[in-house]
């Protein structure tokens, strides 16, 4: 319950005890005026009476008559004359129900008078004995309008008294309601500053602190973001050229070769550079450096156009780039373009070609292909091209034989499974390296036809090329949306979005409508994971999907991170759950970039999943950099 | 404006027709009386507005008193014991004349709502409470209509007495009968004692 209204229903009580008591007080003062009222008026009217009838006399029809006057003349409940010298006894009586009173009020007020009695005497001679009981009647149509004045206007006084209360609360607790934002924005990890400081003390005074809090945070924030930068810069970055280094390529390249895209792989390029060291001596090291930055900036520019891409040098004379999605016909035009600016470049600085030539080992790999495999064949296509006389490009394809379905059979496959709802779902576990509890499960998926199991990795690039991306993701989300599955009770589970599906125009709407058909409340809490590299890329894009999954309680993280914006802010505007990092990556992070990261991801709420985790030792590493989540084969060990 | 005149004028209808309606004797109540009592009954009320109403409408004062209380007289008395079960009971005019019969204050009520219907000032008729002498010599407890010929009356003969035990209205001197004269108050002119206010709810919502 909020403040507010606790606030409110107290201060409400306490108003509604203190006109009921007044109310009461009230009431109880008017009854017992009331009854004083017709005691006192009942005497003064048998004194007067009996004063009557000792002048009258002892005749029975005087005493009738004038009994009769009495009584119809005032308000009574009965005047009874008993005469002492006979047996005469009159008496008017009037026993009619109350009305205008209901009878709960009568029972609720209950109002006893005494009859009064007196003797009447003439001289020495006592006559008789009067008596006489007055009309209660009066009091109970009396109090009863009086009580129901009171109650409207109880009634009315409370409406008004809660009105202003409301009025008052709402004014006195609006700070509250501000501290309360940044409270929640706080606890989101949100660096959200109040500037309106309030006017009660109190709330001034938590303001300040939080403030402070803040800043401190923001401040620990921003020095870890442009240490990270800078740490980044020295262990990722070619000094001279600023592209990636060797060993960012060689941490990078298997996220990249396993993407799923419309060609389920990409190409990977070698460049070599002949004489570099002869033109240094030629023109010197400052023109040899801002002839290789030129260089950089044009290969910068060939990739500019893929989201999955990486451009290193690898050592003074070589270069390397991994363009996924990237075809072959694509990447003639990219190396024309290069070996164009590159001539240019020689000619601006009276370089002859034949002292720094360039020659290009491409290789076009399939998704399947092995680390190994991948640096091997694209190093011989670079020594073909080295070799080759009429061309410095030589180009090694490798075709997709695993699974190489003819594509109407792909295309009949994908759109069953989307038609039956028929993937397989399949959900491996996140630990924690240290309680070995369970911290999500990731969820993939599959198709089965005919006894035959094909992976992810295996239809996502069909798929795309057949525009199915879109519905695939959907269908599958709408099974783990609606389908109960037991394994998935009170845990968090997550689907990593395909670039691609993200992509895709329609699949915002397409979600949004998903989930507001069926993102009822379920035993599970879901978390959808997004690529590093195209969060950067397209920040604004996957805010809107963030928002939708926000709206209906969905979790948002990030897998794949590596860092490549080096610049962090953007962490701290999407503000995901998690970031899943490659293990190889963490465990090449010196200790200071390590701990800038800490601090980051500290400073936001964020946590930080190994991924890939191979074996024990791996974990054990993992854990003295202070990352205990681990996902990988080292976790069948240690469960 | 105009929708605001008709309005008005619409308001102003349903008030004097209200009023107009508000008759001692309206139609309604010969219908209700007819139903209840009988054709008789109806008669008896036809008659009030009829001889009574109409026909002493421009009449002086004196036949008025004459004609009304001979008219009143004609109701058959009994106790309010045999008629009511009760020993006591102020029996609207509706009541006594649709059931034709009552006790003194009976009589008396109903005689001052058709004079003051017929125009008699209502402060010059008092509900007189007196010790009236039966014709056995018997003296008894009893309720007549004053009526004050002048407004402060100086003699017996300035008040004449309007009692069903006798069916002429005769000046106060000359109702020896009458031995003891103890208290004369008004009627819903006067203060409103209990009595009266029942009575008058009743006139009001013309209980038969």
């Amino acid at each position: 319950m909020t403040l507010f209204k606790q606030v409110a229903l107290t201060v409400s009580m306490i108003i509604i005890l203190m006109l009921s008591f007044v109310m009461y007080i009230n009431y109880e003062s008017s009854k017992k005026y009331l009854v004083e009222s017709l005691y006192e008026t009942t005497v003064n009217n048998i004194s007067s009476l009996s004063n009557k009838l000792a002048q009258l006399g002892e005749d029975d029809a005087d005493i009738v008559t004038i009994i009769d006057s009495e009584f119809d003349g005032g308000y009574y409940h009965f005047i009874k004359y008993s005469a002492n010298q006979s047996d005469f006894v009159y008496m008017q009586e009037d026993n009619e129900a109350l009305v205008d009173v209901p009878l709960w009020f009568i029972k609720f007020a209950d109002i006893h008078v005494d009859k009064i009695t007196v003797d009447v005497s003439s001289g020495w001679n006592i006559m008789g004995e009067l008596s006489i009981m007055g009309d209660t009647n009066v009091i109970y149509q009396t109090l009863y309008k009086m009580f129901i004045h009171l109650l409207y206007l109880f009634v009315a006084t409370l409406s008004i008294a809660l009105f202003i209360l409301g009025l008052l609360l709402h004014f006195v607790l609006k700070p509250l309601k501000a501290v309360q934002v940044q409270a929640e924005a706080i606890l989101n990890n949100k660096f959200v500053i109040q500037e309106n400081e309030p006017y009660t003390q109190e709330f001034k005074e938590v303001v300040k602190g939080m403030n402070a809090m803040v800043k401190k945070v923001e401040t620990l924030f921003h020095t870890a973001n442009e240490s990270a930068k800078r740490n980044k810069e020295l262990l990722y970055n070619d000094p001279v050229t600023k592209l990636y280094n060797r060993r960012y390529y060689m941490l990078k390249i298997t996220d990249l070769i396993g993407l799923e895209n419309r060609i389920n792989g990409g190409v990977s390029i070698f460049i070599s550079l002949s004489s570099v060291e002869i033109v240094t001596q030629s023109i010197g090291q400052q023109k040899t450096q801002a002839l290789l930055v030129a260089f950089a900036n044009l290969l910068t520019e060939a990739a500019v156009n893929y989201d999955d891409e990486v451009v290193a040098r690898m050592n003074e004379r070589d270069f390397a780039m991994i363009l996924s999605s990237c075809d072959v016909e694509e990447v003639n035009h990219i190396l024309e373009a290069i070996n164009k600016g590159f001539l240019e470049l020689l000619q601006r600085n009276d370089i002859n070609e034949n002292i720094l030539s360039i020659s290009f080992g491409v290789y076009r790999y399939t998704s399947q292909v092995k680390l190994g495999e991948l640096l091997t064949r694209t190093d011989n296509a670079l020594l073909n091209a080295v070799a080759k006389e009429d061309s410095n490009i030589a180009l090694y394809e490798d075709k997709n034989s695993k699974n190489a379905l003819a594509k109407d059979e792909w295309h009949k496959i994908i759109q069953k499974a989307i038609d039956d709802e028929s993937f397989k779902l399949k959900f491996w576990p996140t630990l924690n390296a240290q309680t070995k509890v369970l911290d999500h499960k990731v969820m993939t998926f599959t198709i089965s036809e005919d006894d035959k199991e094909y992976y992810f990795g295996d239809f996502i690039a069909p798929a795309i090329n057949f525009g199915l991306v879109g519905e695939l993701f959907t269908s599958v989300i709408k099974d783990i949306l609606t389908n109960r599955y037991d394994e998935l009770e009170d845990v968090v589970c997550s689907i990593r979005l395909s670039n691609e599906f993200i992509k895709d125009v329609h699949s915002l709407d397409s979600l949004s409508q998903l989930f507001a058909r069926y993102a009822k409340k379920q035993n599970f809490k879901l978390f959808f994971e997004i690529a590093d590299s195209f969060v950067i890329k397209n920040e604004q894009l996957v805010k809107s999907f963030i928002d939708l999954f926000e709206k209906y309680g969905f979790g948002f993280a990030i897998n794949s991170f590596t860092g490549e914006s080096g610049d962090f802010k953007y962490l701290k505007e999407l503000n995901p759950m998690y970031i899943k990092v490659d293990s190889n990556f963490l465990l090449d992070q010196s200790e200071e970039s390590m701990s800038s990261l800490q601090v980051i991801v500290d400073s936001l709420g964020i946590e930080i999943v190994a991924t890939f985790v191979k074996s024990l030792d791996e974990t054990a590493k993992l854990n003295t950099k202070k990352v205990i989540l681990i996902q990988g084969p080292a976790t069948d060990l240690l469960m | 404006m105009k929708f605001l005149r008709v309005f008005f004028l619409l308001i102003l209808f349903s008030f004097f027709g209200t009023l107009s309606a508000d008759v001692l004797v309206p139609i309604s109540i010969e219908k209700a009386a007819a139903k209840k009592y009988g054709l008789s009954s109806e008669k008896r009320f036809e008659s009030i507005n009829v001889d009574l109403l109409e026909r002493l409408k421009g009449s002086s004062e004196i036949k008025k008193l004459n004609v009304v209380n001979t008219w009143v007289n004609y109701t058959k008395y009994k106790s309010d014991k045999k008629v009511y079960g009760v020993s006591d009971y102020w029996a609207t005019i509706y009541e006594f004349i649709g059931k034709n019969r009552g006790d003194c204050e009976d009589y008396t009520i109903a005689k001052y709502y058709i004079l003051k219907e017929l125009g008699i000032n209502p402060k010059r008729m008092k509900f007189t409470y007196v010790v009236y002498r039966n014709r056995r010599g018997k003296k008894v407890s009893h309720m007549v209509l004053a009526y004050l010929k002048v407004p402060k009356p100086k003699s017996k003969k300035d008040i004449l007495i309007l009692d069903n035990n006798n069916r002429l209205v005769l000046p106060a001197s000359k109702r020896p009968d009458i031995v003891k004269v103890l208290k004369m108050i008004n009627g819903d002119t006067g203060p409103k004692s209990k009595k009266w206010k029942k009575l008058e709810a009743n006139m009001k919502r013309k209980k038969l």
